[in-house]
């Protein structure tokens, strides 16, 4: 009985489960999304661009594979 | 559940393709120590102590990760994750090695494409994201084409969500599509995906990796691969509760049925979900209602909590797409949500800051570098995105960083920790003494004991894959520790 408890203890009863901290976090990025973090979103893309190399037309041409699966 | 994954390279002669790669993978063996992977080798094919395989996909040459067997949707995601991280490694160890600077690139087409006889065709070409399930033999629920049917509707609508984008080429003229998979996509069902390609495809016999007179194995290979993890998270629990629907007797109304092939190619380019799709009855309805039938008839069903949470998901980003998607602050609330949404949003950014049509090089080359894996932020669109994710969050995750690391090493509990024991035993005590013959150890390992005419099966869980035995596997580790001085 004992030990049934302890395994009980150990594994938590569904109700008494604590949320992992990806859900809170998800729950907190949710919360703020309308916010004004995302009026930022400009701005990072911004930043993004000037640190990105620009090399595309030849990052395309040489990107070269055969069907697979 | 498990997912297999084709890699792009990119900085690879075509002709030296399936070397590189070869030698891309022998980085297993020689970077154990920094990897902190171990893994037993046959031909092109390694075994990580994760319970992943990484392989030489023969058909095209790609390199190639499959996850270890997963019961939960978070592990899916975070073996995915890890098996990024495990392809830079490798590559990053090649490139140094051979001072080469080659990129990885979790996609599925590129523009131009090496034939047969290796000359450099312009002409888009497409590899495989195979989301694999395995279920308990059916037949006396439904037949499998009724089977099909009833899920097929929702393999065609999920792309709103799973669809990762793409610049289709039209011949002179470009226009960007929810996914780059749609337009391969040919048929409802079939046995191969090399040409001629299926929504959905069941394999046979030793395929199966399970008893085939018990268990049917099949693949989703409709859907493309995607960085974020939220919809890779949904493909898997989407299609899994549709399963579990129709297991349970489910039937999906009669009006709903639709001609899949030529629907998902005309919802691939409504990427603002304007349009209607055309129904066999003759009606129309939204792609995003269609979704909605299925998610209202999964709250039926007795949920677990993750099914439960991850339905609640389900629902907030169908929320989300029934906005108006041209309007920008609609668009960024699924910034870091969806790829499509994520990758169409940079794009549009960019076009508009510098006056560029779609057709523009540098913006038909950001569709390919947004696909990117490495870890150094001017290469990479995603690394840039983490460090920044660090400063302030806004990337949706399912799963933590502490979980993605662990993946790397500990498999799921599922009979893929019985492999993961057995790798590890393999690699410690037994290399001189055994020979794994079979290439594939996804439900068994077949050992030539060396300099004898015997043979040794492990049987990792052929019979019953979701409650695996470790008999087999004890066994063995006893006999291997008997036989080994010192233990």
């Amino acid at each position: 009985m004992a030990k049934e408890q302890k395994i009980i203890k150990k594994m938590g009863t569904p109700e008494k489960q604590k949320s992992t901290e990806p859900e809170k976090k998800m729950r907190r990025i949710k919360k703020t999304i309308d916010e004004k973090k995302k009026a930022d979103l400009d701005k990072l893309i911004d930043e993004i661009d000037d640190v990105l190399e620009e090399n595309a037309e030849e990052f395309v041409q040489n990107y070269v594979q055969r069907g697979g699966e | 559940m498990g997912l297999e994954k084709e890699y792009g390279l990119y900085g690879v002669n075509p002709k030296k393709m399936a070397e590189t790669v070869d030698k891309i993978l022998s980085q297993m063996r020689t970077g154990l120590e920094h990897l902190a992977i171990e893994a037993v080798r046959y031909r092109t094919i390694y075994w990580s102590i994760n319970g992943a395989k990484l392989y030489n996909d023969t058909q095209g040459d790609h390199l190639e990760y499959a996850t270890p067997e997963c019961e939960s949707f978070k592990d899916i995601v975070a073996c995915d994750k890890a098996g990024e991280k495990i392809l830079i490694r490798l590559v990053n160890s090649y490139n140094q090695k051979e001072k080469r600077k080659i990129l990885i690139l979790k996609n599925n087409i590129s523009y131009y494409r090496s034939n047969e006889t290796d000359g450099i065709v312009s002409g888009e070409t497409s590899w495989g994201d195979h989301e694999c399930y395995l279920l308990e033999a059916f037949e006396n629920i439904c037949s499998e084409s009724r089977f099909i049917d009833n899920i097929l509707p929702h393999l065609v609508t999920e792309i709103i969500y799973t669809g990762a984008g793409h610049i289709e080429s039209l011949g002179d003229s470009y226009c960007y599509v929810l996914s780059s998979r749609a337009g391969f996509i040919t048929k409802k069902t079939g046995e191969s995906a090399t040409a001629d390609r299926p929504f959905i495809m069941r394999r046979y016999g030793q395929d199966t990796h399970a008893d085939y007179n018990k268990w049917l194995r099949y693949q989703v290979v409709s859907n493309e691969a995607n960085m974020l993890e939220v919809p890779t998270f949904l493909k898997f629990l989407t299609t899994h509760l549709c399963f579990r629907l129709v297991e349970e007797g489910w039937q999906l109304p009669i009006d709903l049925a639709l001609d899949a092939p030529s629907q998902l190619k005309k919802l691939n380019r409504d990427i603002y979900l304007e349009d209607s799709l055309e129904l066999l009855n003759g009606q129309t309805k939204k792609a995003i209602d269609i979704e909605r039938v299925y998610l209202e008839a999964a709250k039926t069903l007795d949920l677990t909590d993750e099914e439960r949470k991850g339905l609640e998901l389900w629902e907030w980003v169908l929320d989300l797409l029934s906005c108006d998607l041209k309007l920008d602050g609609n668009l960024k609330k699924l910034f870091g949500v969806l790829d499509r949404t994520t990758k169409w949003y940079w794009l549009k950014k960019r076009m508009e800051k510098r006056n560029w049509p779609l057709s523009h090089p540098e913006i038909l080359g950001m569709n390919l570098k947004y696909h990117i894996l490495s870890d150094s932020p001017k290469e990479s669109l995603w690394c840039l995105l983490n460090l920044k994710d660090k400063e302030e969050p806004f990337i949706y995750r399912v799963v933590s960083e502490e979980e993605i690391e662990r993946a790397l090493t500990e498999p799921p509990q599922t009979r893929a920790k019985i492999r993961s024991d057995f790798i590890k035993l393999a690699c410690h005590y037994s290399p001189e003494r055994f020979k794994v013959i079979n290439s594939d150890i996804w439900s068994e390992a077949v050992l030539e004991v060396k300099g004898e005419n015997k043979q040794i099966k492990i049987d990792f869980g052929n019979d019953d894959p979701l409650n695996p035995s470790r008999e087999s596997f004890e066994n063995f580790k006893r006999m291997i520790l008997e036989n080994t001085p010192g233990h």
